[in-house]
């Protein structure tokens, strides 16, 4: 898996995202949150609570579909050069950080440039938890899935390692474990022969925290990760979704991705 | 004859009393295999004091409790920690290695080679427990190596 200088910008009539889901009704998280500011009375101004409350999921409590995590990567913020979300990729999920064709790579830093204009963007690129994605249709045992929550993983216990799903995926995210294993983190078990690549890091997510990478980004000063609940309409992501102009990348192909850029 | 009958068979019957009452004390000893041919595995438990089931119950099912969680928590996101792989390893790892898949002794490795049965867990998850505050961590190379020399065995 090869990371080239430059890719073709993707094709500019890619649609604006209207289609982020926007629910009506109150969700848990916001009525939680309400509530407990309320309660609290810690609200400083609108929008503004002096305590973020944590709306964690019960670990008995299985992942609901009301939830949809993605991500909103603003491109102009992207640092090009800047490694960190790697680094902290690789870091959390215990990665080798090799680059050679046969060593895992969950993400990416890749300058994409435009041919026509010359204008270069930095920007991440890893699974892209698509709506409707192509690596769950090809898995012949069913290993390769959609959780409720939108986050695509695969189920090592049942992948066989045909790699199908690397051959469907656009995005090139998917990588095979060629060689065995030692020392895995505790919560981010590997092994040779199964495909894997970017989990958006459930076990994080599960203790209701945010994805390494974007953690990362933050922490160097760039914010160019934004990560949330892309249905919930008062989430910064989907408020943000709503505000500008997102794109998915290889939009054409209509998979509805998790993972949506700003300024392609 | 009559008498000479009777006491033959009185005979019998104190021998046979002396016998059952020989025999009685020595098959327990059988059942706990103290005086046993048969060879039996090591079960150096770690720091394991109480199980989150029965030992009985855990002998027989742990493997079918570890697939339900595993299930559960892949697919659902459902991370409790009763029956998790994890809890398991942290409990268990012998003191020695800090493994439960690292030594011939080590708590699964011990009885999974003892019945011959296949132990397909640690290929990808680690059998090393989490260092506790301010303890080392046992190198992985360790783990490598004992991964290998298992795969030998099968």
């Amino acid at each position: 898996m090869t990371t080239p200088d430059t890719v073709e910008a993707p094709p500019m009539d890619v649609p604006a995202d209207a289609d982020m889901p926007m629910d009506k009704n109150t969700s848990r998280r916001a009525f939680i949150g309400i509530t407990a500011s309320a309660l609290a009375g810690v609200m400083i101004a609108p929008g503004i609570r002096l305590i973020e409350i944590a709306a964690a999921k019960p670990v008995e409590q299985a992942v609901s579909p009301a939830v949809r995590w993605g991500m909103l990567i603003d491109t102009a913020k992207c640092a090009s050069g800047c490694t960190d979300c790697v680094t902290a990729c690789n870091t959390e999920n215990g990665l080798s950080g090799g680059v050679k064709e046969t060593d895992s790579q969950w993400i990416r830093k890749l300058d994409i440039k435009n041919l026509q204009t010359g204008r270069i963007a930095s920007m991440p690129m890893m699974c892209q938890h698509c709506a409707d994605p192509p690596c769950v249709d090809v898995c012949p045992t069913g290993a390769s899935f959609k959780r409720a929550d939108g986050i695509v993983l695969v189920d090592s216990h049942i992948c066989i390692g045909c790699r199908y799903c690397v051959v469907a995926c656009p995005y090139k995210a998917r990588s095979f474990v060629h060689e065995p294993i030692s020392g895995q983190k505790p919560n981010v078990p590997r092994g040779k022969g199964c495909v894997e690549g970017c989990t958006l890091c459930v076990q994080r997510i599960d203790r209701d925290e945010k994805p390494a990478c974007a953690e990362a980004c933050k922490a160097a000063g760039h914010e160019a990760i934004l990560f949330g609940d892309l249905n919930d309409p008062d989430s910064e992501i989907a408020r943000r979704g709503a505000k500008v102009a997102t794109q998915q990348v290889r939009g054409d192909l209509r998979l509805n991705t998790g993972v949506r850029y700003e300024g392609l | 004859m009559t008498r000479i009958a009777t006491m033959t068979w009185r005979c019998c019957l104190l021998i046979a009393l002396v016998a059952l009452g020989a025999a009685l004390p020595i098959a327990p000893a059988l059942a706990a295999g103290e005086s046993s041919r048969v060879p039996r595995p090591v079960i150096n438990a770690g720091d394991g004091k109480a199980c989150v089931a029965d030992s009985a119950f855990m002998r027989i099912n742990h493997m079918d409790l570890l697939k339900h969680q595993r299930d559960d928590t892949v697919h659902r996101g459902i991370r409790t920690a009763k029956f998790s792989l994890g809890g398991c390893v942290n409990c268990h790892a012998s003191v020695k290695t800090g493994s439960v898949n690292a030594g011939p002794d080590d708590f699964c490795r011990s009885c999974h080679v003892y019945a011959g049965v296949t132990l397909d867990c640690f290929e990808c998850h680690n059998a090393q427990a989490k260092a506790a505050p301010g303890k080392t961590t046992v190198a992985p190379a360790s783990a490598h190596a004992s991964g290998t020399a298992q795969g030998g065995q099968r």
